[in-house]
């Protein structure tokens, strides 16, 4: 299925499984405990690269 | 600018990308963890233990799959305060399913 590669999501391509699909909180919420544990927030000076 | 060799490396199964990491010192500060694992890639998300048995201990959700195993890769056995951090990925039962195409 050539034609459909540059037709996939920009996440998934050149990866054949599912294992980059971005994670809503939801899904988050579902992976992950939340008794004991707090969501903490990026500080201000916090840039993502 | 470092040229990361995304497409063709092949991931083992086990990498994913929330980290569970260990042996964090108690004192550690939110700005410490971004600032820690903020410089791998862009952090999706961060949960810190506050409660007794879950302190020291913290999960770290990256963006990129490929940014977690890099700080898996340079992060186990970082020292922080002292203390060796242990960084293991979370193996997690509900992996995302990609919609059908």
């Amino acid at each position: 299925n050539e034609v459909l590669s540059n037709s996939l999501p920009y996440w998934s391509r050149g990866m054949k499984d599912d294992r980059n699909t971005p994670l809503t909180d939801e899904d988050l919420d579902k992976i992950l405990p939340k008794d004991g544990y707090e969501i903490i927030n990026p500080p201000e000076s916090y840039r993502p690269i | 600018m470092n040229i990361r060799k995304r497409a063709n490396t092949k991931l083992r199964p086990e990498v994913n990308r929330i980290i569970f990491v260990r042996n964090l010192p108690f004192k550690t500060t939110s700005e410490e963890l971004f600032e820690i694992f903020g410089r791998y890639g862009p952090i999706r998300q961060i949960r810190k233990g506050v409660a007794g048995k879950t302190k020291g201990t913290a999960f770290v959700v990256y963006e990129d799959i490929y940014d977690a195993k890099n700080a898996v890769d340079h992060l186990s056995g970082f020292n922080v305060g002292g203390k060796y951090l242990t960084c293991l990925y979370y193996k997690h039962k509900t992996q995302p399913k990609a919609g059908g195409i």
